[in-house]
């Protein structure tokens, strides 16, 4: 086998075993983002806003941050975040859950706070890291 | 950074018009707003930076429009039904 050949059977390898692993860790960010994203919505419609507003927000933020990391290129921080998101995001929806939030739940909409739109309105554009440092005048 | 102070003025104001109590969901996502803002201003990232202190900003001021709006029509605080905890959930 020449030099180059076994060359090309380790890269190969080195790609075929990169690829095992990267199957092993279960699903992508991305998936997981979704999921969240989910779970957060769904805590939402149960009544989160008023029952577990920092658990929501928390939830919600740390979403948008992990979002903005990954489109970053930045999966390591990503992920710190959506640890947190996702901590946050099941106790909101856990809280949600409970009687004692289903019961005292009003009928006008602002109780299940800001809606989509609003909070879309808030949180635009999305999230950006230019190549700004020279622009740092404010 | 001009834009960094302001956001943790308009923090502070809507700290002081019991935001906690009536408005923790806008609160809560203004500090984490305001924390981002100066991470990525440590790093040199200014528009991010930029940002994130101007939604810092504008979620405080809503939280203080919303806390003076229910203390106003509620006369008293209310009781925060379930049992949100005070800090969030750690991710430790």
């Amino acid at each position: 086998m020449s030099a180059a050949q076994l060359s090309l059977r380790v890269a190969a390898l080195a790609l075929g075993a990169s690829g095992h692993v990267a199957c092993a860790h279960g699903p992508s960010l991305g998936d997981r983002m979704a999921d969240l994203d989910a779970i957060a919505r769904e805590a939402r419609e149960h009544g989160a806003y008023r029952c577990a507003p920092e658990e929501l927000a928390i939830a919600e933020a740390e979403l948008e941050f992990a979002r903005s990391e990954l489109g970053l290129g930045d999966p390591a921080r990503a992920e710190e975040h959506l640890v947190r998101a996702s901590a946050n995001a099941r106790a909101a929806l856990r809280l949600s859950a409970d009687p004692s939030c289903r019961a005292s739940r009003p009928a006008s909409p602002e109780a299940s706070g800001p809606s989509k739109a609003e909070r879309l309105s808030m949180t635009q554009p999305p999230l950006r890291r230019g190549s700004t440092k020279e622009h740092a005048a404010n | 950074m001009l834009r960094e102070r302001e956001a943790s003025r308009a923090l502070a104001q809507a700290e002081q018009a019991e935001a906690r109590t009536h408005a923790l969901y806008e609160l809560t996502t203004s500090r984490l707003y305001l924390a981002k803002a100066r991470e990525a201003a440590s790093e040199a990232h200014y528009a991010l930076a930029l940002d994130l202190a101007e939604r810092s900003t504008e979620s405080s001021q809503r939280a203080r429009t919303l806390a003076l709006a229910r203390e106003s029509s509620l006369g008293t605080r209310p009781a925060r039904p379930g049992a949100s905890s005070s800090e969030g959930v750690s991710a430790e």
